[in-house]
C-alpha cells in the first residue's frame, strides 16, 4: 500500500517478507503436502473519507523433498481516497495545482488540505528458492519486483541460516538489495522548489530513482521446553530520491499564521515541494518472545528503531493465542507505537526565516503515537484453514515545535487517523 | 540508538544463560503451530504500517518449532 | 549524524552469539544403548526408531516403516518404533491414522532415548544379529528409502553368531 512512494514500501515490505521466510521444520504432524497455498483479503479504511484500501495476498509453495522448495507470490493493493498533501488548514480558500499540472483543486476555508486525485493499483511479486545445505543449514534466495503507475522497484535477497546445539539455537543472516525507479506524475519537483500555477512545469526535473540496502543477523534461541527468543538487528541504507513527490509544505506569516502569497503569477499561496536528505541509513533491534502454555500461547516483541534523520521508535506488540479447540482459535492482539519526529519535519515554514536545507510536513515523519487492538478467529477444517482478523488503529501525531502560531491554533493541524483493517484469509494444503 | 538498548541487550544476554538445553525430543510445544511466527499476518502488518510510520520490518523468522529433520 | 555506534552493537551481539553455541551438546549418555528394550532381539536385526507426534517427518517414516517390516519379518526384521510424546493421548491419536504394524514403546520421560543419545527427530538406529549398532539416521528422508532397506537387507543376509 503505497501511499505516494518514495516511502516506496515495496523493498522493505519484500525485505520483511523474504529476510522472513524460510520454513524451518514442519509444523504439526501431516500428509507430506507437495503444495501449500495461503490467500488473505484486507480491507483497509482510514475514517473521514480518507485512504481506503483493499488488497490480495496471495502464495503458493511447492515442497519438491525434505530439503528444497520454492515459492511464488502476488500481491494487488488497491488504494483509492484522500491523503494529506502536507499543507497546513486555514481559514482562507486554498488552491493548488495537482500533481500532474493540469489542473487546480480548491480547499475550502477549515478544510484539511487532502490530495483527493489518490488512485492506485499496485502488483508485487515474489519468487524464493530454499534449499538445506547439510543438517544444519539452509539458505533462500529470491527476488521481488512491484510495478504502478509511477513506481517500479526490483529485488533480490538472499539468506543463510545455521543450527546449533541442537537445534536450540538458530543464527541467520540475510541480505537484501532493490533498485526503485520512480516517475511520478507532472515530473518530480525539485526540493522546496514553489509550487506553480496548471500548465508550469518549470519546477519539475524528470524521472529519479534509490537504491536500498537492508541487512539483517538474527538468533533464535529455545529458552524452555517452553519458550523462546528471537533478536535480530538490521541496517539498511537507502540512497538517491526520497522525498515524497506530491507532498509540499505551506510557508505562513510568523504572527498571523497564514499563507504568504505564491510566485508573482501563479496566483497560489506560497507552497514548497519538500525535499528530503538523499540519503537514510537505518538500524533496528527487534526481540519477541514466544511462550507456550498448555493449551494456549503468547508472543510479545519490542522493536527499537533509530535512523540518521533524527527518526526514533519503539514499537510494543502482544498477542495471545487462546486456543479453544483442536479446531478453532481466539486471537487477541495489542501494538503500541511511538516515533519521535525526523530532524527535517516541519508542520510549516515561517516567510522570512531562512530556508532550511531539507524539510517535509509529511505527518508520518511527526512526533506520534499509534494504538493497534484487534482480534483474530481461526478456523480449521478438513481441507485447509480459514481466518478472520478485525483491528482497529489510531494514530495522533505533534505538530513540529513552534508551529502553532495565530490562525493556525484555529485548525487541527494533524488530525487523528482512525483506520479499521478486515482481513480473511485461507490456507490449504495439497 | 535509543538509550533503551544496552538495557535491553543485557536483559536478552541475562535471559539467555539461564537457558538449558532442550533435547530434540522435548520439542512438542516449540512445534505446535501457533509457536510459529505467523509469516502472512507480520507481512500484512508491516505492509499497512510502512505506509503510516516512518518505521518498517526489523524481525527475521528462523528457528524454533519442532527442530525435525 | 545521530546514529550509534553499530560496532558496539555487534560486538555485543557476537559475545551473544558465542555464549549461545557454547552451551555445549547434549549431555546424554550417547555411547549404550539401552538393551533392556532389545531383551529377546538376539539374533535378530532391529530398528529402533524414535518418534513422536508432532513430527512431521515421523508421520511420513511410518507407511515406510510398515511396509519394510511386512517384507522382512519373516527374515527375522524386527523394528520397535519408540514414541517420546509427553501427551499419551497424542500418540494414541497418530497411531489411530497410521496403524502399526510393528511393535510401539512409550518412553514419555525420554529415558530411553536419553540413553540411546537421540540428537534429532526422528532418530533411527539399525542394529545387526550381534546386537551392535551398525548406523544411525537423523531425520527422515524420502530419497533414502531405496538406500536403507539395501543397507538392512544386508544386515538380514549376515548370519546370527
Amino acid at each position: 500500500m503505497q501511499l505516494k512512494k518514495p516511502i516506496g514500501a515495496t523493498l522493505a515490505t519484500a525485505t520483511c517478507g523474504l529476510l522472513g521466510a524460510l520454513p524451518s521444520a514442519p509444523v504439526a504432524a501431516q500428509e507430506s503436502p507437495k503444495w501449500e497455498s495461503d490467500t488473505s483479503l484486507l480491507y483497509y479504511g482510514e475514517d473521514d473519507s480518507r485512504v481506503t484500501d483493499a488488497s490480495l495476498f496471495t502464495s503458493i509453495r511447492r515442497v519438491l523433498d525434505e530439503d528444497r522448495s520454492f515459492d511464488f507470490s502476488l500481491t494487488v493493493d488497491s488504494l483509492t481516497g484522500a491523503t494529506p498533501n502536507g499543507a497546513a488548514p486555514s481559514s482562507g480558500v486554498q488552491t493548488f495545482t495537482n500533481a500532474s499540472g493540469n489542473s487546480a483543486y480548491i480547499i475550502a476555508p477549515g478544510e484539511q488540505p487532502l490530495d483527493t486525485e489518490f488512485l492506485d493499483t499496485r502488483v508485487a511479486l515474489t519468487g524464493n528458492w530454499q534449499q538445506s545445505l547439510g543438517e544444519a543449514m539452509r539458505w533462500s534466495a529470491g527476488f521481488s519486483a512491484s510495478d504502478e503507475y509511477d513506481y517500479l522497484h526490483l529485488g533480490v535477497q538472499g539468506r543463510l541460516e545455521r543450527d546449533f546445539n541442537l537445534k536450540n539455537t538458530t543464527v541467520y543472516v540475510g541480505a537484501a538489495y532493490g533498485k526503485d525507479d520512480m516517475n511520478p506524475v507532472g515530473g518530480t519537483p525539485i526540493g522546496l522548489a514553489p509550487m506553480l500555477e496548471v500548465d508550469n512545469d518549470s519546477n519539475k526535473a524528470g524521472d529519479d530513482s534509490k537504491d536500498v540496502m537492508d541487512v539483517l543477523v538474527g538468533v533464535t534461541q529455545v529458552l524452555s521446553r517452553r519458550s523462546l527468543i528471537e533478536v535480530a538487528y538490521s541496517y539498511g541504507k537507502s540512497d538517491g530520491y526520497l522525498s515524497d513527490p506530491y507532498k509540499f509544505l505551506s510557508v505562513v506569516d510568523p504572527v498571523t499564521g497564514l499563507p504568504v502569497p505564491g510566485p508573482v503569477g501563479s496566483g497560489l499561496n506560497r507552497y514548497l515541494y519538500e525535499h528530503r536528505p538523499d540519503v537514510r541509513t537505518k538500524q533496528s533491534l527487534f526481540a519477541e518472545w514466544r511462550h507456550a502454555f498448555d493449551r494456549d500461547s503468547m508472543a510479545v516483541s519490542l522493536r527499537l528503531m533509530d535512523d540518521d534523520w533524527g527518526v526514533t521508535s519503539q514499537t510494543v506488540d502482544a498477542r495471545y493465542r487462546w486456543n479453544m479447540s483442536a479446531a478453532s482459535y481466539v486471537e487477541p492482539h495489542l501494538r503500541y507505537y511511538k516515533q519521535g519526529e525526523a530532524d527535517f519535519y516541519r508542520t510549516v515554514l515561517f516567510d522570512g526565516a531562512p530556508l532550511p536545507e531539507h524539510a517535509s510536513a509529511d505527518y508520518r515523519l511527526a512526533d506520534s503515537e499509534a494504538f493497534t487492538a484487534g482480534v483474530k478467529y481461526g478456523h480449521r477444517m478438513a481441507r485447509g484453514e480459514w481466518s478472520v482478523r478485525l483491528e482497529y488503529y489510531q494514530q495522533t501525531a505533534e505538530p513540529s515545535a513552534g508551529s502553532v502560531v495565530g490562525d493556525l491554533a484555529n485548525h487541527d493541524l494533524i488530525p487523528d487517523l482512525n483506520a479499521v483493517i478486515v482481513q480473511f484469509g485461507y490456507k490449504f494444503s495439497f | 540508538m535509543n538509550r533503551l538498548h544496552p538495557v535491553l541487550l543485557i536483559a536478552i544476554l541475562a535471559a539467555t544463560t539461564g537457558c538449558a538445553t532442550v533435547q530434540p525430543w522435548e520439542r512438542d510445544l516449540h512445534a505446535r503451530e501457533d509457536m510459529q511466527p505467523n509469516q502472512r499476518d507480520a507481512a500484512i502488518d508491516d505492509h499497512i504500517y510502512f505506509s503510516k510510520e516512518a518505521s518498517s520490518g526489523g524481525r527475521g523468522f528462523a528457528g524454533g518449532g519442532c527442530g525435525c529433520n | 549524524m545521530r546514529l550509534s555506534n553499530p560496532r558496539r552493537l555487534l560486538a555485543v551481539l557476537s559475545l551473544l552469539l558465542a555464549q549461545l553455541a557454547g552451551s555445549g551438546p547434549a549431555t546424554a549418555d550417547t555411547a549404550t544403548p539401552d538393551w533392556s528394550l532389545l531383551a529377546g532381539l538376539s539374533g535378530k536385526v532391529v530398528l529402533v526408531d524414535f518418534w513422536a507426534s508432532w513430527c512431521g517427518p515421523c508421520l511420513r517414516s511410518f507407511p515406510w516403516m510398515n511396509e519394510l517390516q511386512q517384507r522382512h519379518a519373516g527374515e527375522g526384521f524386527v523394528i520397535v518404533a519408540v514414541n517420546v510424546d509427553q501427551d499419551r493421548v497424542l500418540a494414541d491419536a497418530f497411531l489411530k491414522k497410521l496403524p502399526p504394524r510393528f511393535r510401539v514403546e512409550f518412553d514419555p520421560a525420554g529415558r530411553i532415548a536419553t540413553r540411546f543419545g537421540v540428537e534429532a527427530m526422528p532418530t533411527s538406529f539399525l542394529i545387526d544379529r550381534r546386537g551392535q549398532v551398525r548406523a544411525r539416521h537423523a531425520g527422515f528422508r524420502d530419497a533414502q528409502r531405496a538406500p536403507r532397506e539395501q543397507q538392512i537387507q544386508q544386515l538380514l543376509k549376515e548370519t546370527s553368531p
